[in-house]
């Protein structure tokens, strides 16, 4: 568990750099936030950072459009996704 | 009086050939320009293109380039490639017999250039006799300064609807009386830039792009150039017109950066705006010669514009860019090329790489050259940005 | 043929060309983001380049629509959004931006991505905003303007071709409002690639521009936006755009060239060259370059013209004549030269109209004619 709450806050440092947050986003933003539609409201070149940023940065390649709305839908969901990975590739 | 504004003459070369006549003979033939990238080496060499059968040298031949001092990137070339070609074709001989200007379009300029030396310019001064042909307004000044074109001398860049914006301008610049006669059209040469910008935003296709098909899956990127001389009514030798300008409209979508709405309501305004500039009924028009990516998102919304625009009666459609590739900022040009050869042949124009329908269109787009009687040819460029110009050419 | 020769056979066609000033906005170097005309306080830099004062964009834009934005999208928004809000809200019928080198600073992220990364790309933001049209765009999008938009990119003609497709949609009766904007930014990259060509000045004060006799001047940025209207207002007075050309000449201009062609321009809008109360040259501070301006100065145009200058104020750059627009605007309706732009020491004569000459490399030449009277 410490090592998911760690990725989490190193994700969402992560996202709020990569989307250039740090003056929208409120102390509230948690893993559980929804990132798209509603909570942060993000939109689809959002998305396409962030599938950008799972790949290079923590080697996860998402193709399945289905799948990367799953993952994509909050922060711990994309720690989750990365977690799984890493397990899968030990 | 507005005079009415003629194509005297046009230039082309793509991947489906340099001249009208080698690109009439793909299109007979059904042959593609799309293949493997050899241009330059890259990550993406997996990824189809389509590249002008040409390097720069044959290009500096073909352009008849002799100018050993100042240097020429390919985007330049291609550009000085189409418009020779225009002008020999239009009869044009003395530049200051007719008041003239030249309005060319371009999205990556001297690109080419900058991936080969902007590293190297950003440790020392080797080659700073190129930083001046790395911008956007080098090929209309190297066209300008070819023909000795001295007012109305501008560059459009508004991404893939830049070289139909140039059209419209220069047809505009005729009608408002500015000039008699304007050098128009676009260029743009394959980079690795832009393969990596579309590789980014996951719509290159892995296979060729295939237009309003079902499974189509994305876009295949192009190169070329295309150049059309036009002319006034008032000056227009009438043995050389080949077809009119006879409506034209650009809007914007304002909707997002880089795709269209999915019922296409930018598409919709700028065919409506066009047919009403005309004065057209949709049920004029012969022959449209789409947009057609083979994104899922634009051939949807596209689609879905021709639809409710035309309604019961939508003309045969054809998307020729399963051909040429997206030539980017040249497509409004190089289609606008292929909608005059279309009225002056009487031909419709086909696409490639179409065998399932889209289930959301009851039109299918066209597959090989047919003869049909051709009146009025609607071209759609739509851009990154919300561009979306729709051009409407007319037999004379 | 040479100019000199062509041009006895061309008779450009008179045409109507007429719009109004209705609003402006401009972030520059200078104080100039306030409403409230020329600025109190002139702003010195010692420095070969001019960088914008920049307003707090978060109190003009909403903060959400500008996070991903690189810094030419928030200058152009900004003063896009004060242009309107100055102009009483109209939505324009036209959006129609002029830069020469668009996007710079994103074109030159994405490409370095791609050429040090080996196409290993880690951010596909820059490459979406680093096409030319991204402002006029992102302006459409942030208006839901669904109208006319274009952007014009061709070094020193970018910011005349967008005014003169302006002054056309008014003419041509397409549009009654047009919003016409020049921006460019100076990059880090752009002044050492140009330094290389001897570009600059070694840095100096930008108030001493043109007192240090050496080849170079001093880089600069900036976005100008301007409202141009058809319709008159209640018949009080304004500044109205009268008439406006361009020429190129790509192996530079002879003083016979730009004098022929001065005269050609003043005679299709009904005018002699001493009709003209004041003129504002594009003197950049380079010696060779400014010597026309001079030559014209002491040549070809009257005595008695006031003659002003603008480059020390904003620095060079391909839309700089935007600026100049601006300058000679807030001139004309505040009926007063300030001394900082002076050239000659003249007291303020008949203020009734500004040419505005300026010319990049010698190669692209543009005037715009500005007129202050009834509109």
């Amino acid at each position: 568990m410490y090592f998911m709450e760690e990725l989490i806050k190193q994700l969402k440092q992560d996202i709020i750099e990569a989307l250039s947050l740090e003056d929208v986003v409120a102390n509230d933003f948690d893993a559980n936030t929804p990132l798209f539609v509603e909570g942060l409201g993000l939109d689809s070149i959002d998305a396409l950072e962030l599938i950008l940023l799972m790949e290079r940065k923590y080697g996860v390649k998402i193709e399945d459009p289905k799948e990367r709305r799953n993952v994509l839908r909050n922060v711990r969901a994309m720690a989750e996704c990365i977690t799984n990975h890493r397990n899968i590739n030990k | 009086m507005r005079p009415r504004v003629f194509v005297t003459g046009v230039g082309i070369i793509s991947a489906i050939g340099n001249g009208t006549g080698e690109t009439l003979a793909s299109f007979q033939n059904l042959k593609t320009g799309i293949g493997k990238l050899s241009l330059f080496d890259s990550v993406h060499a997996e990824i189809p293109v389509a590249e002008v059968k040409n390097n720069n040298s044959d290009l500096a031949r073909l352009a008849d380039v002799h100018d050993g001092k100042a240097a020429y990137t390919r985007n330049t070339l291609l550009a000085l490639v189409a418009s020779k070609q225009a002008v020999i074709a239009s009869g044009w001989i003395d530049t200051h017999e007719k008041h003239t200007g030249t309005v060319f379009a371009t999205t990556v300029g001297g690109m080419d250039f900058n991936e080969q030396y902007y590293r190297s310019l950003l440790e020392n001064d080797r080659y700073k006799d190129l930083i001046g042909v790395l911008d956007s307004a080098d090929c209309t000044e190297k066209i300008a300064a070819c023909f000795g074109i001295r007012h109305h001398v501008t560059t459009i860049s508004t991404a893939c609807s830049s070289s139909a914006n140039a059209i419209m301008l220069g047809a505009r610049l005729i009608r408002t009386n500015r000039l008699q006669r304007v050098l128009v059209g676009g260029t743009d040469s394959l980079t690795k830039f832009t393969l990596n910008g579309f590789y980014a935003l996951e719509i290159l296709s892995p296979t060729g792009c295939r237009p309003f098909d079902r499974n189509r899956n994305g876009l295949t990127i192009g190169e070329g150039a295309a150049a059309l001389v036009l002319e006034s009514e008032e000056v227009a030798d009438p043995k050389r017109i080949i077809c009119e300008v006879s409506g034209y409209a650009n809007v914007n979508e304002a909707y997002h950066a880089t795709a269209s709405t999915i019922d296409g309501f930018g598409a919709i305004l700028a065919m409506n705006k066009a047919l009403e500039s005309a004065c057209l009924q949709p049920s004029d028009i012969s022959y449209i010669n789409a947009h057609g990516t083979g994104t899922e998102i634009n051939d949807l919304s596209e689609g879905n514009a021709i639809e409710k625009v035309f309604g019961n009666s939508v003309p045969p459609v054809s998307s020729t860019k399963a051909f040429t590739g997206h030539t980017l900022g040249a497509a409004g040009a190089i289609e606008a090329v292929f909608s005059s050869l279309a009225l002056r042949n009487q031909i419709l124009l086909p696409g490639l790489n179409f065998t399932v329908p889209m289930p959301e269109l009851s039109f299918r787009p066209r597959q090989k050259v047919e003869p049909h009687p051709i009146h009025h040819v609607m071209s759609n460029s739509f851009g990154f940005g919300g561009s979306n110009t729709t051009l409407i050419f007319t037999k004379v | 043929m040479d100019l000199a020769e062509a041009i006895p056979r061309l008779s450009l066609q008179k045409y109507k060309m007429k719009a109004t000033i209705t609003a402006s906005s401009v972030i520059s170097p200078q104080h100039t983001n306030s409403a409230h005309g020329f600025p109190q306080e002139i702003n010195e830099i010692i420095s070969d380049h001019l960088s914008c004062l920049e307003p707090d964009y978060g109190t003009i834009i909403n903060p959400i629509q500008l996070r991903r934005m690189p810094r030419i999208l928030k200058m152009g928004l900004a003063s896009a959004q004060l242009c309107i809000n100055r102009a009483g809200g109209i939505s324009p019928d036209a959006i129609i931006v002029g830069t020469g080198l668009g996007c710079l600073d994103n074109l030159e992220k994405f490409l370095l991505e791609v050429l040090d990364n080996h196409e290993h790309i880690t951010s596909v933001l820059p490459f979406i905003y680093s096409t030319h049209n991204a402002v006029a765009a992102q302006i459409a999008m942030l208006l839901k303007n669904y109208n006319y938009n274009i952007t014009y990119c061709h070094r020193g003609f970018s910011f005349e071709s967008a005014l003169q497709d302006a002054l056309m949609q008014i003419e041509e009766k397409q549009a009654k409002h047009v919003m016409v904007g020049g921006i460019d930014e100076c990059t880090h990259d752009f002044m050492l690639i140009h330094s290389y060509l001897g570009y600059w000045k070694q840095p100096l004060s930008n108030l001493q521009l043109l007192n240090e006799r050496s080849p170079g001047t001093i880089a600069g940025e900036g976005s100008a936006f301007f409202m141009l209207s058809a319709e008159t207002g209640n018949g009080g007075p304004g500044v109205s755009i009268e008439g406006l050309h361009t020429f190129f000449t790509p192996s530079s201009a002879t003083y016979i060239d730009t004098t022929k062609e001065i005269d050609l321009f003043l005679g299709n809008i009904g005018l002699d060259k001493r009709d003209i109360d004041s003129v504002m040259f594009g003197l950049n501070g380079n010696l060779a370059s400014d010597a026309s301006y001079y030559t014209l100065q002491k040549n070809f145009f009257s005595d008695s013209t006031n003659f002003l200058y603008y480059k020390h104020l904003c620095g060079e750059y391909y839309t700089a004549s935007a600026f100049a627009m601006w300058l000679a605007s807030v001139i004309l309706t505040g009926r007063h030269i300030p001394d900082v732009v002076k050239l000659n020491n003249r007291p303020d004569k008949h203020l009734s109209n500004i040419l505005i000459y300026n010319h990049i490399h010698n190669t692209e030449h543009s005037l715009i004619f500005l007129n202050y009277g009834r509109i």
